[in-house]
This record gives C-alpha cells, structure tokens and sequence, in this order.
C-alpha cells in the first residue's frame, strides 16, 4: 500500500523508499541515488538549459524544475548512462511547460539564479550568420541538432530523450541538417548583398 | 561529424560544463528537503490487491464484468444490483485484526542485460515485500528480492556468476535472497492514494458514490504535477483502492463500478496468475499520455485482485507482474517472514 510512495522522512531508512527502491534494482536510499544524481549530471543539465533560455533566470528555473522533478519520480529514475536521458527529457518538458508560463520555484533557485546572473554566454561575432541561420529554423529541427552538437547525442539517444523512434530522429536529424545547409546559403547571400557590413 | 555540425557546435551558448557553485549545492538541499512525490507512473507504481474476499466487492467485481463484457446480457436492472450491494454491505463484518497486511512479490525484468558483449541475458528479479500499518501509524516492511538469468545458456557461457553488480550506485543482485530486509518505519507515516496523503480513517472515509469517488481520486492525482491528463491515472488511481489500500467494502465496491465506468475498459477473459490461480482478466487502455495499459486478473467469486501487470507485452522492458500473495487485516504481528 505504501511502498511506492517515499513516506514522511528520509534521515532515518524509510522502508518504503528502501524496498520501492530494491525493486527498482538498487540498493541505496532515494536520497543517495538523487544525490548521486544530482552530483553527476547537474552540469549537464545546466548546460541543456542555459543553451536553451533566454535569461539566467530561467535557466535557475529550469534547473530546479527539472532536478525536483526527478526527486518527486526518483524512484522512475533509469540506471546507468539512461539516467541522463531521462533526465535530458524531463528538462525538455519542464522547458516546454516553463514557455508556456508554468509556475516558477521562487524560493528553491534563489541563490542558483544570483549566481547565474554572473556569467551568460555569448555568440561570437564571426558566427552571427550561423545562429540567425540557426535560429530561422524550425524549432523541430533545432531541437535536434542541439541535441546532436550541443549534447553530443546520437540518434538513437535523441530519440530517447525527445520520445521518438530512433529512425524518425535520424531522420529528422538528416533534414534539419540539410535545412541548416539552405538556411546558411540564405545568410550568406543575405550578408553580400548587405555589402558585408 | 559534418562541416555543419561543427558550425552548430560553434554556436553552442553554453560550450563548457560549469562549475557547481554554493547555489547548485544550495539548490540540492533545497530539494531534497521537499517531500518526493509519488507519480502515477507505471514503472513506479506497485500495485497490491489488498482486497479482502468481501461480498460488496464480489457484487460489484460481477457488476463490472458484467458491464463491460461484450456479449454479456444488458446490464441487470438496478434493483437485484441494489439488493446484492446492500446484502453485500451487511454481510460485510467489520475488519478485524490490529494490522494491515499486504505481501506481494513483484517481478520484472532488469533492462539493461548482462554477459559477454553478443551473448547477453537478462536478469529476471523477484522482490517479496510485506507491509504492515497499525491503526495509530506504526508501519512495518520486510523486502527480500531475488535475481535469475533469463537465458540459462548464456548465463552459463558467462561463467554462471550468482551476483551481479547493480551499477554505478552499487549493490549487487543475488541468485540467493539473503536475509533481505524487515523493520519498523520510523516514525509515523501516511497512506498514500495517488499523489495524497491519507491516514487509515481517511481512507475509510472515502466517498462510496461512484461518480464521487471518481472526482476524488482526481483530486488525489492532481496532488501531483507530473506531465499527462490526469484521467490517464484514474484506472490505477481507482484500483489501488481494490488491493492497495484498506479502503472499507462500500468504497472498494464503489471503485470497482467506478472503473466500469472507464473509457477502454476491456475484459480479456478467463485468466491464470503466475500463482496459478485463476480468474478473470481486465485490461485498462490508458488514452493519450504515455502510461502503459494495466491489466489485472479479479478472482470474480472473492472480487480479490490476484495479479496486475503493467507494461504492453511479457518478458519485455517495462513489464511488471505483481502477485498478492497475501492481504487483509490480521493480528499477527508484523515480522520478518522465512525465505
């Protein structure tokens, strides 16, 4: 009856979190494996979001959405390298949920929003070209050439993180790909006739 | 790596991985001081059939089936159904015992496989788990779990190893189930239906009208905000009242017509569960979010739940069998049981 549910404390070794957890296939309590976790991939995470937002506000969002998430469904949590996955696909929800103005974890990201403040990345200049080439894009096919370059993902994995079929991400992937290639051609004639200002 | 990937790559907003500052170790804390949530999810839920052989549920497990099975005669006029809850409902003693009992055993397959690199299997793992919950809060679980190799051949083309590194967490599976786990929680804890917390008077106090029993157990899931409408977790919602937990025969018989109410409600017929006991199968096709479908196997004569599974098909990534072995209130106290 309760066993699934990771009851009122976590100190002390909860008997339901322990056996939901063995029957996950581990060992440890709930809280070590989030904490394991969150050591291990926080900084992949924060890279998926600050790529992807506009603020380092949202980004501290995004962060903590994502990471609180993954506490509330810990016990849903993959082994091993499918655990980034999984998490990489819980960020994309929370991002897609954040634009459409959800909710926002005031308090839990205060000190993480500050910080981020600090530094934000920029583009260089000779690339301009490349990102407003990029960014004419379709959000579809950005998604998956991020997912490719920026995180480094192969199709297969892609597919997994944004819930297709691996066939379909590689097809996708293949267009957005040549999509890019157009969208670059564009630019570049756009920037001669400009007179290469 | 294409001449525009590397171009994509040289647009990366964030090319290098950050240093985890005081905020993210802050942000860490921050959460796990929250409470983890359950969610509707089917991997997460395990499913008991706490169901006592009551006659209320008996009545209204013959009700669904009746309802929903095709060639079934139309449904029986309300009257005779009335009259089999009422007689149900007095029939029903008061439970008696100190305890709340659940054991189960869970089986499912581990998904990533081990052995030699084109000579894989995997491993098959049964956990036990018992739960008890006294009236005051006091809870109990013993858990013991054991692993098998899918494919003996290629178990033994591996050496026939009896322990298994659990991953990078570590932790090993065993062959053997060792002295597994038993004590007391501790302190005292909720029930939990759904996404909210209840004590056991709570729960006997749920709404024994169909329609509102329905809207509670929405109310229950929304606790929760995890992706999905919450209509998709209103069959597991709704049936962890028939096993899961001590709900009264009036709600339990409530639950049931509620869930024959369900859109995608499908009785597969005649079933036997791994225990080989048999009864009757009813899937839950679950529409839209990407919760797999749930079947139990309801011993039609007790309105027992025998066994769910969840996950679209056996011996794959995902399936889940759950078996009640025992469930009910009991005054024996809670111990660790013999492997």
């Amino acid at each position: 009856m309760v066993r699934s549910r990771p009851v009122t404390f976590r100190r002390v070794p909860d008997i339901y979190q322990v056996s939901d957890h063995l029957r996950q296939g581990d060992a440890v309590t709930h809280r070590d494996r989030f904490e394991a976790v969150y050591d291990a991939y926080y900084p992949a995470i924060h890279q998926y979001a600050a790529r992807r937002t506009g603020s380092p506000d949202d980004t501290a969002d995004v962060i903590s959405e994502t990471f609180l998430t993954v506490w509330r469904r810990i016990g849903d949590l993959p082994e091993g390298e499918e655990a980034l996955l999984w998490l990489y696909g819980v960020a994309r929800r929370v991002l897609a949920n954040q634009q459409r103005g959800a909710t926002r974890r005031a308090v839990l990201a205060e000190r993480l929003r500050a910080e981020l403040a600090a530094d934000r990345p920029v583009t260089p200049v000779e690339l301009e070209h490349v990102r407003a080439a990029f960014d004419e894009l379709r959000e579809r096919d950005r998604e998956v050439l991020a997912l490719a370059c920026w995180e480094g993902l192969t199709s297969d994995r892609i597919a997994k993180v944004v819930g297709c079929t691996a066939f379909t991400a590689r097809t996708r992937l293949h267009r957005a790909r040549k999509r890019l290639a157009a969208a670059l051609e564009r630019q570049a004639s756009l920037t001669i006739a400009m007179g290469e200002t | 790596m294409s001449d525009i990937d590397h171009l994509v790559k040289a647009i990366d907003p964030a090319p290098h991985a950050p240093e985890p500052g005081p905020g993210a170790r802050e942000l860490r804390e921050a959460i796990l001081s929250t409470q983890p949530q359950p969610r509707r999810t089917a991997r997460r839920r395990p499913w008991r059939a706490g169901a006592i052989g009551l006659a209320a549920a008996a009545a209204a497990t013959a009700l669904l089936l009746d309802q929903v099975t095709p060639t079934a005669p139309p449904s029986p006029p309300a009257a005779p159904v009335s009259i089999l809850l009422v007689a149900a409902a007095k029939a029903e003693a008061a439970p008696t015992g100190a305890y709340w009992h659940l054991k189960e055993s869970s089986t499912g397959l581990r998904s990533r496989p081990f052995g030699k690199k084109g000579d894989t299997y995997h491993l098959e793992l049964t956990g036990v788990s018992e739960t008890w919950a006294a009236e005051d809060g006091r809870t109990w679980t013993g858990f013991r779990e054991i692993a098998r190799p899918s494919d003996l051949a290629a178990w033994r083309r591996d050496g026939s190893p009896t322990e298994w590194p659990m991953g990078p967490d570590g932790g090993v599976y065993s062959t053997s189930p060792g002295q597994g786990t038993f004590f007391q929680n501790g302190r005292k804890s909720r029930l939990y239906w759904s996404a909210l917390p209840m004590t056991l008077k709570e729960i006997q106090a749920l709404p024994t009208d169909p329609e509102a029993l329905k809207e509670r157990a929405l109310e229950a899931i929304r606790r929760d905000d995890g992706a999905g409408p919450p209509e998709a977790g209103l069959p597991r919602t709704l049936a962890s009242l028939l096993y899961e937990l001590p709900a009264s025969p009036q709600v339990r018989s409530a639950a049931y017509r509620a869930l024959a109410t369900l859109p995608g409600v499908r009785v597969d017929g005649p079933a036997t569960d791994p225990q080989g006991r048999a009864g009757v199968a009813v899937t839950f096709l679950i529409q839209g979010d990407r919760t797999p479908p749930i079947r139990l196997i309801i011993d039609p004569g007790t309105s027992k739940v025998l066994t769910f599974e969840v996950s679209t098909m056996p011996k794959q990534e995902g399936y889940r069998v759950n078996v009640v072995l025992e469930s009910g209130w009991t005054n024996a106290e809670p111990a660790p049981s013999a492997p």
